[in-house]
C-alpha cells in the first residue's frame, strides 16, 4: 500500500508540490506574523518614547525645605531613597538664586542660578577643573565673558540669609574652577532644560553657575530636585497600566515629603504609548486574522482540488472490490503528507523570517510570539487537514459512476449558502458598527473592511453566473460561439466559482490594504511636509538677519535650493511668525493651496515691488552735514550700511558736527563693491544720549570717489526716511531744512516712549505686507507683528491662509528681506534656518558655511516621516499590504492547483470542438479566455470590493495618536487599486498562461509527424 | 453527394509498427460501410485518417477525389466525425453544444437553432435539450453527439462507436437516421462491435491486426455495389 501511495504522489507531483508549497507559505507566514506583531508593540513603545522631547519623559520632584524640615546630612541619597522605580535614570540636584557681585571697580551684580547637579562635569565642555570644593565654581563661558573672568580668578556671589534680624546678603568669595559650555543641550540629562540658561545663547534667562554638592549648604533657600528621566527600553515590554500605578503610589509618596512633583508630560506619553499599542495590536491582529482566513481558504480549495483528482482512484479500488477504507486511507495520505510536511517547514522559516523583519524580543515576549506561532500554524493545519477530511469523506457517500466522473460533480451547496448569508449578514453589522462608532470600534467593526470585502464577492460571484448565462445565450444568438463557451465555462463549471471568490477576495485585501497604506502614507507625508516646511530645515548662526539673507543668496545665486527664514515664536497675543525670502518659496516642499494660494501669487502679495535702495559704491563716504545741542555737547552722525555680497554692517561715524555744514569723509573699504545705506543715528560726544532739542542735518551723503543710487533715492529727501517702529520707540523728527535732510531730538515727554535716536532709509513697503492664518488683528489698534526677534512692527493683513508651512493653523508670513528693513537693528540670533529643497545640490552645506553661517542642526523631512512611520498605525498598514501580497502569492498556487486538476479536461473537449469546425482563432479564444476571464471578473470585482471596503476602513482609521488633526486625512485615490488590479491580473495571468504552454507543449509532444501514440492528439488537433 | 476512397493506406503512430497496413475501401455516396474489429484493430485510426486526423505512411485517402490529408484548417461540413467519447462540452447544454457547432460551421444562428432543435427532437432529445451536458446519461450523451455530428449535413460521416451506449430502441432509431442520411446522399462509415448493427450495414469491413478483410463484399466499390 506504502508503494501504491508513494506512486501516487508521484504521478500527482504538481498537485503535491503546490500543496506543499501553500502548506510552507501557511506555516511561515504565520508563524512569522505573531513574532512580527509583538516585535512591532515593543518597538512602537520604545519608538514613541525616544522621539518625545526631554520634559516628555521626565518626572520631576522639587523639595524647599524651610526652617520646620531639617535637611538630611545626604540631601542627594535620602531624596533618591524616597522613590526611584526601574528603568528611569535618576538625576538629583540642588539649586538656589543667587548674584554675581562684579569687580569692586564696577557696580552691580547679575542675577545667577547657585547649582548643584550630580554628574554634571561629564556633559559639559570645561576650560579648566570640574568644581570639587566648596569654594570652587564653574561658569558658563558667555557669562565668564561677559564679567571677563576665567579659570583661576576670585569672584564673589552674593545670596541671602535669613535669621531673627531678617533677611541679610552674604557675600561668599569663590574661585572659578573652570568655564564650561555643555556638550548637548538636548541631552535628556538637562531634564526640563531649567538650568541651560544664558551660556547656550538661548533665551536670556538666568546663567547657571555650578558647584559642588557641599557648597549648596552654603546657601539657604535651597531648592532640591530629583529628576527622574524614564529609559525608553522600558517601554518594550513594560505594562503602561502597571507603571501608571506605581508611578502614582511613588509621587504621592513624595508628596507626603513635601515634594512638588511633576509628570504630566511622562503621563501623557505614557498614554501615547498605550495607543500606539494598542493601534499595533489592532493593525497586525486583523491582519493576523486575515492571513489566517486566506490560508485556510487557499488549503481548503486546493485540497479539494486534489480530492477530486484522486477520487478517481477511490472509485476504482470501489470497482474492484477493495475495501473502500483502504483506497480512501491511501488517497488522504496523498493529500496529508504534502500538507503536513509544507506546514510543519514553515514554522522554523517563518520564526526566522519573524526574527529577521521584527528584530529582538525583549523579555519573555519572546515565548509568547513562539507559542503564539505554534497555535496559529496548528490551527490552520488543524484546518487543512479538517477540509481534507471532510472532502474525503464526500467520497464515501459518493456513487462509483460520480467517482469516476471526469471532473467535479455539480452539487447544491445549502451548507455554503448559509454561510455566505451568515458573512454578508456579519458584514451589515461590522459595517453598521464602523458607521456609528467610528475610530473607536473594537471587536466586530475591526473587520469590517474585510468583511465588506468578502460579501461583496460573494454577492457577485450570485450574481455573475447569471449574467453569463444570460451572455451564453445572447452570444449563440449573435453568431459568437467563442464567447459563448467562454461564458458558458465561467458560468457553469464547478469549482469555478471558488476560485473566483478566492481570487476576488484576495484581490480586494491586497486592494484595501494598499489604498489604507496609500493613504496613510499621503496622510503622514502631508504632516510632516507642513511640519518640516522643506525638505531639509537646517538651523544656523548669522550675525543677524541680513547676514543671514546675503549668506543664503550667495550659497545659492539661482534661487532654487535654499530660502533664508527667520522663525520667530509665538510672543504675548502675537502668533508665530516666518520671515521667508520670498523670492525662493518654491524650496517649500508640497505647496499647499491652504498657504494662501499658488507660490507666485503668496510671494506677490508679500513683496509688492522691489525694494528702493540707496546704494553707494565706494571706499570712502562722504557726508555734508551740521549739527548743534542747546546743551553744546559735540553731536555725531553714525551712518549705517551694509555690504550688499556679505550683508556686513559697515559703520561709519562723522563728527564732532558743527553748525554750518561741512564734508567729513570716513574710509569705507568694504563700499568697494556695494553698500545699502540703512540709516543714520544722532550721537553725542559722551555715553550720555544726546539731548532734547539736538538736531542734525545731513546735506549730501555721497561717495568720495564714486557714487551710484537708485534713481528715485535721493538720500536728504525726508520722505525716504522714516524712524524706528517699535511700539515705544520715539525716534527723531524727520524734516526738510533746504535741501538738507534734518533730525531733530525730541523731548522724551511720556514714560511709556524710549527713545531710539536711529532714523532709517524707507526701503521696504510700511506696514509691512502679512498673510496670516488663525490669527486676528486688534479691530481697533494698529495691527503689529514681531517677525524679527525686537519690538513688533505695524503690518498690513494683505492674505489670510488656512495654515503656514510649520506653523500650523496659526501664524504668519512676512517677507525677510522687507522685515529686515523695517527692523535693521535686530540683534537677537534665535531662529535663523536655512530651508533647503530636495533638489539642492550635496555641497549645498559647506557652501552656507563657507558664506558665514554656522549649521547648528539639521531637521529632515525624512527624519519627520520616519518617525510617523515608527507609528501603530503605520505599522498595521505595512502588515495588511504584506497579508495581501501573501494572499496572491497563495492564490497562484490556487490557480495553478484548479487548472491542473480541470484543464485537462477542457483541452479534451476543446481538441474534440475543433474536429466538429470551430476554428484555431476561435478554440485559442476558448481555450484561454476562459481562466482568463475568471482572473480578470475577479480583478475587477475585487478592486471595486477593495475600495468600498478601503471606504469603510477610513471611518475606522485611528488618526494620530497625539491628536495631531491640521489637516484631514487624505482622500482615497484610485491608483492604488489600478496598481493591484494590474499587477494581479499580471500574476494570475502568467500563472494561468504558463500552466496552458505547459499543457499545451505536453499535448503537441510527439505528434510532430504524427501522433506517438493511439491516444494522443493529432497535429490537428493539438493546432 | 460525397464518396470516400481509400487506397493502400497504412497508418502508423510516431516511428512504431504501422496500426494500419495496406488497407483499401471505397465507399460511394449512400451508403453505409460497417468497420469492425477487436479493441485496437485500428477502426478509430482508420475512421481518423478518413477524416484527415492523421497522416497516411503510405497510400491515399480520398473524399470526393480530393486528399484527406492534410484536413482542412476549417474542416467544413464535408466530412464529419463524430468521436467515440463524444467530444460534447460539459458546460454547454444539449441544444447549445449542437448550436456553437453550427455557428462555429458558419450556419446563420437562427438556422442552427432550428437544426439543433430538429436534430435533438429527431434522436428524442426535446426534453433534455435545455439540460447541461453533465445532467444527460451516457446514452443521451451519445445521441446529442450524433444529433450534433448529423445536423452538420457532411457529405461523409463517420461515427466511431457511437451505439455502445445505447439501448436497443435508441440504436434503431440511429441506424435509421443513418440510412437516411445514406440516402440523402452521404457516404456513412460507422465503426462498431455491435453484429446487428454491422448487418443493418452495406458492406462490413473487418480489421484484424491492422489489416482489412472484407465479410459480405468486396472492399472495393465495386463490392459495395454488389451489396446494394
Amino acid at each position: 500500500m506504502w508503494d501504491v501511495i508513494r506512486s501516487a504522489l508521484v504521478a500527482r507531483r504538481g498537485q503535491a508540490l503546490i500543496l506543499l508549497a501553500i502548506a510552507w507559505l501557511a506555516g511561515t507566514a504565520l508563524a512569522a506574523a505573531p513574532w512580527y506583531a509583538v516585535s512591532a508593540r515593543q518597538q512602537v513603545g520604545v519608538a514613541t518614547a525616544e522621539r518625545a522631547a526631554a520634559p516628555e519623559r521626565l518626572v520631576s520632584a522639587a523639595w524647599r525645605p524651610d526652617s520646620s524640615h531639617q535637611v538630611p546630612d545626604a540631601p542627594v541619597e535620602a531624596i533618591r531613597d524616597l522613590f526611584t522605580p526601574a528603568g528611569f535614570t535618576s538625576v538629583v540636584g540642588a539649586k538656589a538664586e543667587a548674584e554675581l557681585l562684579l569687580r569692586p571697580t564696577e557696580d552691580g551684580s547679575i542675577s545667577i542660578t547657585v547649582a548643584f547637579r550630580e554628574g554634571v562635569c561629564g556633559r559639559l565642555v570645561l576650560i579648566g577643573e570640574c568644581a570639587s570644593a566648596p569654594d570652587e565654581v564653574m561658569l558658563p563661558a558667555a557669562l565668564a565673558d561677559e564679567v571677563d573672568v576665567g579659570s583661576g580668578d576670585e569672584i564673589a556671589i552674593e545670596h541671602f540669609e535669613r535669621d531673627a534680624s531678617g533677611v541679610r546678603p552674604v557675600a561668599v568669595p569663590v574661585t572659578v574652577s573652570g568655564v564650561y559650555a555643555t556638550v548637548d543641550p538636548r541631552d535628556p540629562y538637562w531634564a526640563d532644560a531649567a538650568l541651560l540658561g544664558a551660556g547656550e545663547n538661548r533665551e536670556p534667562d538666568r546663567a547657571t553657575v555650578f558647584v559642588a554638592a557641599p557648597a549648596m549648604r552654603d546657601y539657604q533657600d535651597v531648592t532640591y530636585t530629583h529628576d527622574l528621566t524614564i529609559d525608553p527600553s522600558l517601554l518594550a515590554t513594560a505594562d503602561v497600566d502597571r507603571l501608571n500605578s506605581d508611578l502614582g503610589a511613588g509621587l504621592d509618596e513624595l508628596r507626603r515629603h513635601d515634594f512638588e512633583v511633576g509628570a504630566a508630560g511622562l503621563y501623557a506619553l505614557l498614554e501615547r504609548v498605550d495607543r500606539e499599542r494598542r493601534n499595533v495590536v489592532t493593525g497586525v491582529g486583523v491582519g493576523v486574522l486575515l492571513l489566517v482566513g486566506l490560508t485556510w481558504s487557499a488549503l481548503v480549495v486546493v485540497v479539494r482540488e486534489a480530492a477530486l483528482q484522486t477520487q478517481a482512484d477511490v472509485g476504482w479500488w470501489r470497482l474492484h472490490g477493495a475495501p473502500a477504507g483502504r483506497g480512501w486511507f491511501v488517497v488522504l495520505v496523498q493529500g496529508v503528507a504534502p500538507l503536513t510536511a509544507g506546514a510543519v517547514a514553515g514554522v522554523p522559516c517563518g520564526l526566522i523570517l519573524g526574527r529577521v523583519l521584527g528584530g529582538r524580543i525583549d523579555g519573555d515576549d519572546g515565548r509568547m510570539a513562539t507559542l503564539l506561532a505554534m497555535v496559529l500554524v496548528g490551527a490552520t493545519l488543524a484546518g487543512g487537514l479538517f477540509a481534507m477530511v471532510a472532502a474525503q469523506l464526500r467520497t464515501l457517500r459518493m456513487p462509483v459512476r460520480d467517482l469516476l466522473h471526469q471532473g467535479a460533480v455539480r452539487r447544491r451547496r445549502w451548507l455554503r449558502s448559509m454561510a455566505e448569508i451568515v458573512l454578508i449578514a456579519l458584514a451589515a453589522g461590522a459595517v453598521g458598527q464602523a458607521v456609528t462608532v467610528g475610530s473607536d470600534a473594537h471587536g466586530l467593526a475591526l473587520l469590517a473592511p474585510a468583511l465588506t470585502s468578502a460579501a461583496l464577492v460573494v454577492m457577485a460571484s450570485w450574481i455573475i453566473p447569471r449574467v453569463l448565462r444570460w451572455l451564453t445565450s445572447r452570444a449563440l444568438r449573435g453568431g459568437r460561439p467563442a464567447l459563448a463557451l467562454v461564458a458558458a465555462n465561467l458560468a457553469r463549471l464547478p469549482g469555478t466559482r471558488r476560485v473566483f471568490t478566492l481570487a476576488g477576495v484576495v484581490v480586494a485585501v491586497l486592494t484595501t490594504a494598499l489604498v489604507g497604506y496609500d493613504v496613510n502614507e499621503r496622510t503622514e507625508a502631508d504632516r510632516a511636509a507642513l511640519e518640516a516646511g522643506a525638505d531639509r530645515v537646517v538651523s544656523v548662526l548669522a550675525d543677524d538677519p541680513a547676514h543671514l539673507l546675503s549668506a543664503v543668496r550667495m550659497a545659492d545665486p539661482d534661487g532654487t535650493s535654499a530660502m533664508a527664514v527667520v522663525e520667530q515664536p509665538t510672543t504675548g497675543d502675537m502668533p508665530p511668525v516666518l520671515a521667508v525670502d520670498s523670492t525662493r518659496l518654491a524650496v517649500v516642499t508640497g505647496w499647499r493651496a491652504e498657504y494662501g494660494g499658488a507660490v507666485d501669487e503668496l510671494a506677490a502679495v508679500l513683496r509688492p515691488q522691489e525694494p528702493d535702495v540707496t546704494v553707494l559704491r565706494t571706499e570712502r563716504i562722504r557726508v555734508d552735514a551740521a549739527g548743534r545741542s542747546p546743551s553744546r555737547t559735540a553731536l555725531y552722525a553714525s551712518v549705517t550700511l551694509r555690504e550688499q555680497e556679505s550683508g556686513e554692517p559697515v559703520q561709519a561715524v562723522f563728527g564732532p558736527l558743527r553748525q554750518t555744514p561741512e564734508t567729513y569723509t570716513a574710509g569705507t573699504p568694504e563700499c568697494a563693491s556695494g553698500c545699502r545705506l540703512v540709516g543714520v543715528e544722532v550721537l553725542a560726544d559722551d555715553s550720555e544720549p544726546p539731548p532734547s532739542g539736538a538736531w542734525v542735518e545731513i546735506h549730501r551723503v555721497s561717495g568720495g570717489d564714486q557714487q551710484q543710487s537708485s534713481a528715485s533715492a535721493s538720500p536728504t529727501d525726508p520722505a525716504r526716511w522714516r524712524p524706528a517702529l517699535g511700539p515705544r520707540d520715539l525716534g527723531p523728527l524727520i524734516s526738510a531744512a533746504g535741501p538738507a535732510l534734518r533730525l531733530r531730538i525730541p523731548d522724551a515727554s511720556s514714560a511709556a516712549l524710549s527713545r531710539n535716536d536711529q532714523v532709517f532709509v524707507a526701503d521696504a513697503p510700511a506696514p509691512l505686507p502679512v498673510v496670516t492664518a488663525g490669527w486676528h488683528p486688534p479691530s481697533v489698534a494698529e495691527p503689529r507683528l514681531a517677525p524679527l526677534s525686537g519690538p513688533p512692527v505695524p503690518v498690513r493683513p494683505a492674505a489670510t491662509a488656512s495654515l503656514i508651512p510649520r506653523l500650523g493653523e496659526t501664524g504668519a508670513v512676512v517677507d525677510l528681506e522687507y522685515a529686515e528693513r523695517q527692523q535693521p537693528a535686530t540683534v537677537g540670533q534665535g531662529g535663523f534656518q536655512v530651508w533647503v529643497s530636495s533638489s539642492a545640490h550635496p555641497a549645498i552645506l559647506e557652501e552656507l558655511e563657507a558664506a558665514g553661517l554656522t549649521v547648528l542642526e539639521e531637521e529632515t523631512l525624512s527624519d519627520h516621516l520616519g518617525r510617523l512611520a515608527a507609528s501603530g498605525s503605520a505599522v498595521g498598514a505595512r502588515f495588511a499590504v504584506v497579508v495581501g501580497i501573501i494572499g496572491v502569492v497563495l492564490l497562484v498556487g490556487v490557480l495553478l492547483a484548479y487548472a491542473i486538476r480541470e484543464r485537462p479536461f477542457r483541452r479534451a473537449e476543446w481538441a474534440a470542438l475543433r474536429i466538429q469546425g470551430l476554428s484555431v482563432k476561435q478554440r485559442r479564444v476558448v481555450e484561454h479566455g476562459g481562466l482568463f476571464a475568471a482572473v480578470g471578473a475577479a480583478v475587477v470585482v475585487g478592486s471595486v470590493a477593495g475600495l468600498a471596503a478601503a471606504a469603510v476602513g477610513q471611518l475606522l482609521r485611528p488618526g494620530f495618536v497625539d491628536g495631531w488633526s491640521v489637516l484631514s486625512t487624505s482622500p482615497v485615490r484610485p491608483i492604488p487599486a489600478l496598481i493591484v488590479a494590474a499587477t494581479a491580473a499580471a500574476v494570475l495571468g502568467a500563472a494561468a498562461w504558463s500552466v496552458d504552454v505547459a499543457l499545451v507543449r505536453r499535448t503537441r509532444a510527439g505528434s510532430v509527424g504524427g501522433p506517438a501514440s493511439p491516444g494522443a492528439a493529432t497535429p490537428w488537433e493539438a493546432a | 453527394m460525397g464518396s470516400i476512397s481509400v487506397d493502400r493506406l497504412t497508418v502508423a503512430y510516431g516511428n512504431a509498427v504501422p496500426v494500419l497496413r495496406d488497407v483499401s475501401v471505397d465507399v460511394p455516396e449512400g451508403r453505409i460501410l460497417a468497420v469492425t474489429g477487436w479493441s485496437g484493430a485500428g477502426k478509430t485510426t482508420l475512421l481518423r485518417a478518413m477524416a484527415g486526423l492523421l497522416p497516411p505512411r503510405e497510400g491515399t485517402v480520398t473524399v470526393d477525389g480530393a486528399p484527406a490529408w492534410p484536413r482542412q484548417r476549417r474542416p467544413g461540413r464535408s466530412v464529419v466525425i463524430i468521436p467515440q467519447d463524444n467530444g460534447l462540452l460539459t458546460a454547454l447544454t444539449a441544444v447549445e453544444n449542437i448550436e456553437a457547432v453550427l455557428i462555429a460551421n458558419q450556419i446563420r444562428p437562427g438556422e442552427a437553432r432550428r437544426l439543433a432543435l430538429h436534430w435533438l427532437e429527431r434522436l428524442g432529445l426535446s426534453a433534455q435539450r435545455d439540460q447541461v451536458v453533465e445532467e444527460l446519461s451516457g446514452g443521451q450523451q451519445q445521441r446529442t453527439a450524433i444529433a450534433r455530428g448529423l445536423a452538420l449535413q457532411g457529405s461523409v460521416v463517420l461515427a466511431d462507436e457511437v451505439l455502445s451506449e445505447l439501448d436497443a430502441a435508441s440504436r434503431g432509431m440511429v441506424l435509421e437516421t443513418f440510412r437516411e442520411e445514406a440516402n440523402r446522399g452521404a457516404a456513412v462509415i460507422l465503426a462498431t462491435h455491435d453484429a446487428e448493427a454491422a448487418a443493418f450495414c452495406d458492406a462490413e469491413l473487418q480489421l484484424t491486426g491492422g489489416t482489412a478483410r472484407p465479410r459480405r463484399s468486396s472492399t472495393r466499390l465495386i463490392g459495395m455495389e454488389m451489396v446494394s
